[in-house]
């Protein structure tokens, strides 16, 4: 039986969620999922690094950035097509992962986290003032939408509308997702697990933890590219602000709220803060503070985030009625 | 010269933020806001108050350290012996929170603290300086060496260097770790309060006025050897001299990068920083 | 040609030398012993065996080939594995994950395959699965597939990280005071445990402070002191050597007349 809803109700949701633009036209609604779907691939990223290697990327928002800008200096400078510029983000994202990732994953915990953090502000400091090419703090505007898809049979199918940008989203977004499982399922992620309980341990039964390291950072870097790739085409418009070290901990309060090394954890998390905040616009204000209190409680008391708690408490259920010790 | 009056506020910054290290082992991510709180606190009691100068530094210092015992207590302490994630985590719900709160209760306008000593204007050695920023200069070596006399001379404060060499033997001859951590956090908070405070004046007081020397202390701690109180003055510094000297001779616009660039060249080629001891596996 | 066989092995720290010009060899099929005073240099050595530390001069072969500066991941991958003393496991993953990470060396699938769900994929999760719940059988722990490593009790949690060091199929295993930390019974199972791994094939060479368990399961103990070799011998022999027992100032053993 619970096999079945295991394969069913995922289906079901994904059903629904293709759906969702029929049911509803609401482009209120439309923006604030595809806001979330953007977040949540950016998180899925960052759970691959963060949540399942236990490696913390502080220039996470930067490599988003990176993302973001070749993609709009492809389309804008260079003229050429989204579905070019899509893949050509990824790779040089991917690039940039490893020809960070590289010198740095030899370090350990803090270490690693504090050379992102250098590098994260480096990212920063060029946006910022490489004219010529980012356009400073005025970024770049006029980013065109993808160009619509067109299929022999005259079924075109055109991205230049929320509800066209959504399935475009969901799509990648499900990407990210199914990416994360079978990661999880696979070799190489329980090395990248075995990384991050115990490296010692890991390097003992033959995983060679900085090459691991790298694995992961640059798939996860990979995802930031796609992510930064479909913002810029999304929003038409970046400036360096979105791609700050301080975006990165948002990115982070999503991941750990949501439940770090989870499946579902980065969407849940991304969920919460795009939604929420669109809902309860009244208490902007304080939305940081509680960000803050709200992060800080979660480590405290939550540490597998809201996920990680519906597991196990849908486990203890589970264990109740079947009679288990 | 303005490299060593930053150097001077940089290494009292850093101070804390290596001691907090070496004893407690956390990285303390939230050290930017006890600076901001230092800030925050002159510009309360000296401007608004009217208080002396020198009274109010003191006075904040005082203040923001029993914040930083609070903190201690309320944030780090759950999550002691946990992953390192943890605690960088933890530290900037804390950032977040503290910044955001200082944000609603006293507004994003910056704030200026006026003294009496701002518009005094030396001349020293064919450099022309305000009266202020010597008195930062002054400031910092006078609390850097009251720290060092306590570490070295006080039965504590050895307390303390032992804890931070070796916490379980230091346990183990009845030095009691929770009082060192307590008063640990409570100088790192002083001494960050203190160089908000004494900066206050020349560089404004607003909500993230934190985030930047939060940053740059990190670069410090790094090229000092995390743990080393030495090294993060030397490193405080070196650093502040650095990016005096770079932002005049190559490019102001990106005079922060070259902490930054200082941090990643430390950290990839000699992590342990000038005097720390290396990382063992 | 001995297994694994260290020439003049040397690590100073500072100014303190922790291990001086030790000489060592394990023969194939041999359960060797090492032991010593606590500050003798046993783990210091352990760890310049094993990959974890550099030694300042002295060569280590195994297997004939010589690995003195190599790192320990690429030891595992030559069948030279260990335990460790404090933590043996992966804290928050489930036991069978963490024999399943054990078996890491003998699975092949990349992580393509593994994304295109291939056939192959398949395949070899259900063998490493297979071999991972009998190797959680001959280390006792059946029937705990699913319980989170963290949660296990603590003997049980070293037989774990065993079945992990296991499931990476060693030629030579190193077991760092697999018995440190348990009580009677947690350390009679272990020793069952170990001489059945013995009797398997595998080469042990273990370091270990409860004299009862070494004297009862080693063919040949070494015994260490500041640093420096003592002597080495058999059980007997060292049982009865004045200068082992000086050395350990009659530290409450008891004689064991084993034999295995």
């Amino acid at each position: 039986m619970k096999g079945f809803l295991e394969k069913i109700l995922p289906a079901f949701f994904i059903l629904f969620a293709f759906l969702i633009p029929v049911l509803t036209q609401d482009t209120y609604y439309q923006h604030t999922l595809n806001v979330a779907f953007l977040f949540a691939i950016s998180v899925y990223g960052f759970n691959i690094i963060t949540g399942i290697t236990g490696q913390f990327n502080i220039a996470h928002a930067g490599f988003i950035g990176i993302g973001a800008y070749v993609s709009a200096l492809a389309t804008t400078k260079f003229l050429l097509s989204f579905w070019i510029a899509l893949p050509l983000a990824i790779l040089v994202t991917g690039i940039f992962g490893l020809l960070i990732g590289y010198p740095s994953l030899r370090l350990r915990g803090v270490y690693f986290a504090l050379t992102t953090l250098g590098f994260g502000e480096i990212l920063s400091l060029v946006f910022e003032n490489w004219i010529p090419v980012t356009g400073g703090p005025m970024g770049i505007t006029g980013i065109p939408a993808p160009t619509a898809i067109k299929l022999p049979g005259g079924i075109s199918f055109a991205f230049d509308s929320k509800i066209g940008f959504y399935y475009l989203c969901l799509i990648f977004m499900l990407l990210s997702i199914y990416v994360n499982r079978q990661l999880l399922k696979s070799r190489l992620g329980r090395a990248m697990l075995g990384v991050r309980e115990n490296e010692d341990l890991a390097q003992s039964l033959g995983i060679s933890i900085t090459g691991t390291k790298i694995v992961a950072f640059v798939l996860a870097t990979m995802f930031l590219g796609l992510c930064g790739s479909l913002y810029a085409h999304y929003f038409r418009f970046i400036s360096p602000v979105s791609f700050s070290v301080a975006e990165t901990f948002r990115h982070v309060t999503m991941l750990i709220v949501g439940g770090k090394g989870t499946l579902l954890g980065p969407l849940v998390g991304a969920f919460i803060f795009t939604a929420l905040p669109e809902i309860l616009r009244s208490i902007e204000d304080y939305q940081w503070v509680a960000y803050g209190a709200i992060l800080m409680v979660c480590i405290v008391f939550l540490p597998k985030g809201i996920v990680g708690l519906i597991k196990d408490i849908l486990e203890r259920l589970s264990n109740e009625t079947v009679g288990k010790k | 010269m303005n490299g060593l009056i930053l150097g001077g506020a940089y290494a009292l910054i850093s101070i804390g933020m290596t001691m907090i290290f070496g004893i407690m082992n956390i990285s303390n991510f939230a050290h930017g806001t006890l600076y901001m709180l230092g800030g925050y606190c002159i510009y309360f009691l000296s401007t608004v108050y009217g208080q002396s100068f020198f009274l109010a530094v003191a006075i904040s210092m005082f203040i923001v350290g029993l914040v930083g015992i609070a903190i201690e207590r309320i944030v780090f302490r759950p999550v002691y012996g946990g992953p390192v994630l943890n605690d960088l985590l933890i530290a900037l719900g804390l950032t977040f929170f503290l910044e955001n709160g200082a944000l609603l209760l006293w507004g994003s306008q910056t704030k200026s603290v006026k003294t009496p000593y701002t518009d005094v204007i030396l001349h020293l050695f064919s450099v022309s300086v305000t009266l202020q920023r010597v008195i930062v200069l002054v400031a910092s070596l006078v609390l850097i060496a009251a720290l060092y006399v306590f570490l070295n001379s006080t039965r504590f404060g050895k307390a303390i260097v032992a804890a931070s060499q070796n916490p379980r033997g230091a346990s183990l001859v009845g030095i009691d770790l929770t009082r060192v951590y307590m008063v640990t956090f409570a100088i790192s908070s002083g001494f960050a309060a203190a160089a908000g405070a004494l900066l206050a004046p020349i560089f404004y007081v607003f909500p993230t006025m934190g985030s930047t020397p939060l940053l740059k202390a990190f670069v410090v701690v790094v090229l000092g050897g995390m743990g080393n109180v030495q090294g993060a003055v030397v490193g405080g510094f070196l650093v502040g001299i650095a990016e005096s000297l770079g932002g005049a001779y190559i490019s102001s616009d990106y005079k922060n990068v070259f902490s930054f660039i200082i941090l990643i060249s430390v950290l990839l080629i000699r992590p342990q920083g000038l005097f720390g001891k290396s990382q063992s596996s | 040609m001995s297994l694994l066989s260290c020439q003049k092995l040397h690590k100073v720290f500072g100014g303190l030398i922790a291990v001086n010009q030790v000489d060592l060899k394990v023969e194939k099929g041999e359960i060797v012993g090492l032991i010593g005073p606590n500050g003798a240099g046993k783990t210091t050595l352990f760890n310049l065996i094993t990959g974890f530390l550099p030694p300042t001069s002295g060569t280590i072969d195994y297997d004939g080939v010589n690995i003195t500066h190599l790192p320990p991941h690429i030891l595992g991958s030559r069948g030279l594995v260990r335990t460790f003393q404090k933590v043996n496991v992966f804290p928050e993953l489930s036991v069978l994950d963490n024999i399943l990470i054990g078996r890491y060396l003998h699975t092949r699938t990349g992580f393509f395959r593994s994304l295109l769900q291939s056939r192959s994929h398949f395949h070899e999760e259900k063998r490493a699965k297979d071999k991972a719940l009998s190797i959680l059988e001959s280390v006792g722990l059946s029937g705990s597939e699913n319980q989170q490593a963290k949660n296990l009790p603590f003997g049980l949690q070293r037989a774990l990280g065993i079945g992990a060091a296991l499931a990476a199929e060693p030629n030579l295993l190193l077991l760092d005071e697999p018995a440190s930390g348990m009580n009677p019974e947690e350390k009679k199972e272990l020793t069952g445990v170990i001489r059945r791994i013995y009797q398997s094939g595998i080469t042990l060479l273990l370091v270990e402070h409860d004299m009862n368990v070494v004297m009862s399961l080693c063919d040949r103990i070494i015994v260490l002191d500041s640093g420096a070799l003592l002597m080495e011998g058999s059980p007997e022999q060292v049982q009865h050597d004045p200068r082992v027992i000086e050395v350990y100032l009659g530290k409450g053993y008891k004689r064991v007349t084993g034999t295995h």
